[in-house]
């Protein structure tokens, strides 16, 4: 029994022979080899009897079976070893034991589903059995296997991508299904061969095909973003890659393309990068159009301005001079009329002025900036209430906040509004005006509040209208065009206007703005 | 002595009236003298023809400028006064109905001391002369144009230079 002579081993016994016995302890020493080496090794050694009872385990397999030597020593192996019985461990091993010699094989064992590599040697009173715990490389080779299965499965059933491989001088070395659908060439029409001919004689010509591969070669990936040819000449526009395959050495094995046919895609964008042209063309044949028209306006209004102008001067001049030497000498009536002449020059001027004002505010090119709007009410109130008679009062609530503006637009609007509070109130009283900005989000609204005589209702939206009028207009001075001055211009800066009132409790009326940095 | 008039360049007959009537309302201490075009001003700067004769047409000490003109325009009247005339460093007050920037950044750039609308009524026209008075004539000095200070080197004194 190995098991005895094992153990009796390293005991050695006493010998008689002198000779025998210096045999007997090397043989020992053998023995005690074998024995610490069987104690060590990582696979697993069963010593069985011709009854195929366990005669020893080694530490490995205790460990492969979970359970300690004494536990298992005089069991029969089917009983220790689970799944063992049927299988074919059981098949192998009884052919060892009855015919002898060895056998070698792989199989499952145990609950825990491991792989093992098994080897049944036949030995003087039964048979060792050695086990080697194959699972971790089998998963491997499964895995790599199932890899390889699906990358074979993905090349050979993707038919809208030609994937096709390449040694390092370009010739084909694979060539699936999608590259022969798109390209028209059979894989032994084209395997060994260089890729030139799915190129065009164009870029053949200038070496495309070459210096692509360089490319990937160098950086890795080199994008192939051209028109193809099939083998029946037929053009179509391809969007792929090429990259380079390297060996575990790092060294250049080949290179592979991946590449979709794209034509229809390329010809809208192409449709798509026409219209984008036309329509570009178009755009600048109109803004020119427009050009031409603004500049023809702008001598329109400069000849306005001269032109009509300079009639009322006279008018007016001549009316001036008029009364001032025929004061007194003729009737109360005479001068009346007299009167009404210079004053009907004079709202005559004022509204060709605000005409020109409005058609300036309408095409003036608008360049917002932080405006200081302190600094701009005040000048503007100064300039007010130094006009309105009696004086007005003008409350500022200070601070005002920043707002995004041009300068020149919004000192106009600013005017108008105040002009519009200080004048609308009931006769002989004295204008009451307060001016304050909030924050609203992103937004500053300015306000200007009267206690003059408001707004109608029906009248609210159609004041910011040209030539509308809310009071009455024999007792106000006014165009009818101020407020549309004023709607035209926030609304040109990026902001909204608006009013509220009531008929004989004043009117507040707002700027709204973007609020301006605070620089 | 007399004293050197000023110069409008005006074509509306209106306009010529009104700022004569204006002149003599601010009792203005000159003569107006207006021409219609802009080519009878550059023909009255540099003497041509009839206003050779100098005595009569004395060159101006200030020239009232309208922009838009029959033939040639303000512009290139004052443009060739800064650059060709004998009169380069006269002054030029813009008097003209047009607010536009444009007209008005034009007028600094081609040279104008001045740049003013033309007030609506005689009686602002009025009021605007004697500041100008006040402002050009009282408190500034005036240059003494080139052509004169050609004539003081050859044949002795020619006309004074105003107040």
């Amino acid at each position: 029994m190995i098991s005895d002579s094992i153990s009796k081993a390293g005991e050695g016994g006493p010998n008689p022979d002198e000779q025998g016995a210096a045999v007997t302890a090397q043989q020992n020493r053998a023995e005690q080899h074998a024995f610490t080496m069987l104690e060590t090794i990582p696979d697993g050694v069963l010593n069985l009897d011709e009854n195929c009872a366990l005669q020893y385990v080694n530490p490995a397999a205790e460990a492969m079976l979970g359970r300690r030597s004494s536990e298992l020593l005089g069991g029969k192996i089917w009983d220790e070893v689970p799944s063992a019985r049927g299988g074919e461990l059981e098949k192998q091993l009884r052919k060892v034991l009855s015919a002898g010699g060895r056998a070698e094989f792989h199989t499952k064992l145990g609950p825990w589903n491991k792989y093992y590599q098994i080897l049944i040697c036949e030995c003087a009173e039964g048979a060792f059995v050695f086990l080697r715990d194959q699972t971790e490389r089998m998963e491997l080779t499964e895995a790599l296997e199932e890899a390889e299965a699906w990358r074979r499965l993905i090349i050979e059933n993707v038919k809208e991508f030609a994937i096709f491989s390449m040694d390092t001088e370009g010739r084909v070395t694979l060539w699936n299904p999608g590259a022969e659908k798109m390209f028209g060439y059979q894989p032994k029409e084209i395997l060994g061969e260089r890729t030139d001919a799915i190129f065009i004689p164009e870029d053949r010509a200038q070496g495309v095909p070459a210096k692509e591969l360089a490319e990937a070669a160098e950086k890795g990936r080199a994008k192939d973003e051209r028109w193809h040819m099939r083998k029946d000449g037929g053009r179509f526009f391809v969007s792929g890659a090429v990259v380079p395959l390297h060996g575990e050495d790092g060294r250049l094995r080949g290179f592979t393309k991946v590449a979709r046919d794209v034509t229809d895609r390329k010809k809208l964008e192409d449709e798509l990068q026409t219209a984008r042209e036309r329509l570009e063309e178009v755009v600048a044949e109109r803004t020119a159009k427009l050009r031409e028209t603004i500049s023809e306006l702008e001598v329109f209004s400069y000849s306005v301005s001269h032109d009509l102008r300079a009639p009322l001067r006279a008018m007016r001049s001549f009316s001036q001079i008029l009364e001032r030497n025929l004061a007194g000498k003729i009737d109360k009536r005479s001068s009346e009329f007299l009167r009404r002449i210079v004053t009907g020059a004079e709202r005559m001027d004022r509204l060709i002025q605000d005409v020109l004002d409005y058609s300036r505010v309408t095409r003036a090119e608008v360049k917002l900036r932080t405006v200081d709007l302190e600094k701009m009410v005040e000048d503007i109130v100064n300039e007010q209430t130094a006009l309105s008679e009696p004086r007005a009062e003008i409350q500022i609530a200070r601070p005002l906040l920043k707002v995004r503006a041009h300068d020149a637009s919004l000192s106009q609007c600013i005017s108008n509004l105040v002009s519009n509070a200080v004048k609308f109130v009931a006769p002989g009283s004295r204008a009451k005006v307060r001016i304050w900005t909030e924050r609203r989000g992103s937004c500053v609204r300015l306000w200007v509040e009267d206690e003059g005589v408001g707004i109608a209702h029906e009248y609210r939206e159609r004041i910011f209208g040209m030539f509308e009028r809310g009071a009455d207009q024999s007792r106000y001075e006014g165009t009818g065009i101020g407020l549309a001055i004023v709607r035209k211009a926030v609304e040109r800066m990026g902001g909204r206007v608006g009013v509220e009132s009531e008929e004989g409790r004043g009117s507040k009326f707002w700027i709204e703005l973007q609020e301006g940095a605070g620089d | 002595m007399k004293p050197l008039p000023i110069l409008q360049v005006e074509d509306v007959e209106d306009d010529i009236t009104l700022m004569q009537l204006a002149v003599a309302e601010a009792q203005l201490d000159c003569p107006l003298i207006s021409v219609r075009d802009g080519q009878e001003a550059i023909d009255y700067l540099s003497g041509a023809g009839e206003y050779a004769e100098r005595q009569r047409y004395p060159l101006p000490r200030l020239i009232l400028l309208d922009l838009k003109l029959p033939r040639v325009s303000g512009l290139e009247v004052l443009r060739w006064i800064r650059h060709e005339s004998q009169v380069k460093s006269v002054v030029v007050l813009v008097m003209t109905s047009s607010t536009l920037q444009r007209d008005i950044n034009q007028a600094y750039l081609a040279g104008a001391n001045s740049f003013m609308t033309k007030p609506s009524g005689i009686l602002e026209l009025i009021d605007l002369l004697k500041a100008l008075e006040t402002f050009w004539f009282r408190l500034s000095e005036l240059p003494v144009p080139e052509a004169e200070q050609k004539n003081k080197q050859g044949d002795g004194p020619g006309p004074g230079s105003g107040t």
